[in-house]
């Protein structure tokens, strides 16, 4: 199981997924949840699948009778939500030691 | 290049283009996934105007560079589940694993295992009283087993006479399971069905030609077969083959490669067993 850099996007993207772990989400549908900019979460959702904290599954459609392409659905492995809550619980512990050293600067 | 056939009438020209274009710059084996989403969710977007769809195109291009990166990493060893071979690619990985398995497997278990266990040379110089190849349960619900025992006899068989046996397997594969695997477009299933039908349609050819003209070439014909039947060379090629194709297949799944390297190197064995004392005399106590 790999490691990532957490960035802001990522973070929101985990959050979103955590607010219903079991829950199958599909790209647009999980930018729009977490308030990210449609389009910027493909790469966010291959980084987690690229470390297994996502697995993702074709939708079964017939897609002429859908009118679309079929979506991919992602959801959050045992591992992910594991890492999700870890990772969201560092980045809370950095924000909180940051707003502790500005309240000493001061 | 193989692409998969998509409904895309709903999506303005310039739109389907951008997004064409877009997932051109993407590795082949994440091509087809990633342009189906972003055409999924451009379609969703429909009622939302143009402005929307294209500030939607251009965050996917502000963002392409790390996802290049990311499915380029993830190919390269990562844990990823991410990267989708091409059609063709795994549909050439299945008749390789299937056709060529089929066979290789059978004379592992229905051969060299047998005359292993049973230990044939051994019966052989005793007066064997009855031959371990003919123990196949039969009666009652052991009726069931019937196929698999047809199976393993019929794989057997193309194995240790390689050549046009083992082009049928391969064609009998492609016409029966690759029109099933899932995720093509019908063309793509009748490409796959219309490959194996040519290659069973060559193999018949062949022997309703030997049939026809038994006085030219039933004599090249029967060495051909015969040939083939001694040096293992049809079974050792395509072994080759399949090792290569775990090699270089990159796009392929780990197991996928995992499961052609296994199948090669069986055939690969059962090439060498026709040119060992062993393996010969294992393949005469089958034929005979």
């Amino acid at each position: 199981m790999g490691s990532l850099r957490m960035t802001t996007p990522r973070l929101m993207a985990l959050r979103a997924f955590l607010d219903d772990p079991g829950q199958e989400r599909y790209g647009l549908d999980l930018a729009v949840q977490a308030g990210l900019e449609p389009g910027t979460v493909y790469p966010i959702l291959v980084a987690f699948e690229t470390v297994g904290w996502l697995t993702s599954r074709e939708e079964e459609i017939d897609v002429h009778a859908a009118g679309r392409p079929r979506r991919r659905y992602y959801q959050l492995t045992a591992a992910g939500v594991t890492a999700a809550r870890d990772a969201l619980a560092a980045a809370e512990k950095r924000r909180n030691a940051r707003a502790g050293s500005r309240r000493l600067a001061w | 290049m193989v692409t998969r056939a998509m409904p895309t009438a709903g999506l303005p020209l310039l739109e389907r283009a951008a997004v064409t274009a877009l997932a051109r710059l993407l590795p082949a084996g994440f091509r087809d996934r990633q342009r189906d989403e972003w055409t999924a969710d451009l379609m969703t977007l429909a009622s939302h105007g143009a402005a929307v769809r294209w500030r939607y195109l251009l965050a996917a291009m502000w963002t392409l560079p790390t996802l290049r990166s990311l499915v380029r990493s993830g190919r390269a060893g990562g844990p990823s589940g991410a990267v989708a071979a091409p059609v063709a690619l795994a549909l050439t990985a299945r008749v390789l694993i299937l056709g060529l398995g089929w066979p290789v497997m059978s004379w592992l278990f229905g051969v060299a295992l047998r005359y292993v266990v049973y230990d044939v040379p051994a019966r052989l110089e005793a007066g064997m009283t009855f031959d371990p190849k003919d123990l196949w349960p039969t009666d009652g619900v052991w009726v069931a087993l019937t196929p698999l025992w047809i199976m393993l006899s019929l794989g057997a068989w193309a194995a240790v006479l390689g050549g046009p046996f083992l082009i049928g397997s391969l064609g009998l594969v492609a016409t029966v399971a690759g029109p099933l695997r899932r995720g093509q477009s019908g063309r793509q299933r009748l490409t796959a069905a219309l490959a194996g039908v040519g290659a069973l349609a060559f193999v018949v050819g062949f022997f309703v030609l030997v049939g026809l003209f038994p006085t030219v070439l039933a004599e090249p014909g029967d060495y051909l077969i015969s040939a083939d039947a001694r040096s293992g060379v049809t079974v050792g090629l395509l072994g080759v083959a399949s090792i290569v194709f775990a090699a270089k297949a990159r796009a392929l799944a780990g197991r996928t490669r995992a499961a052609l390297l296994l199948v090669g190197a069986g055939a690969v064995i059962v090439m060498l067993a026709h040119h060992v004392p062993l393996g010969v005399s294992m393949n005469i106590w089958f034929m005979d």
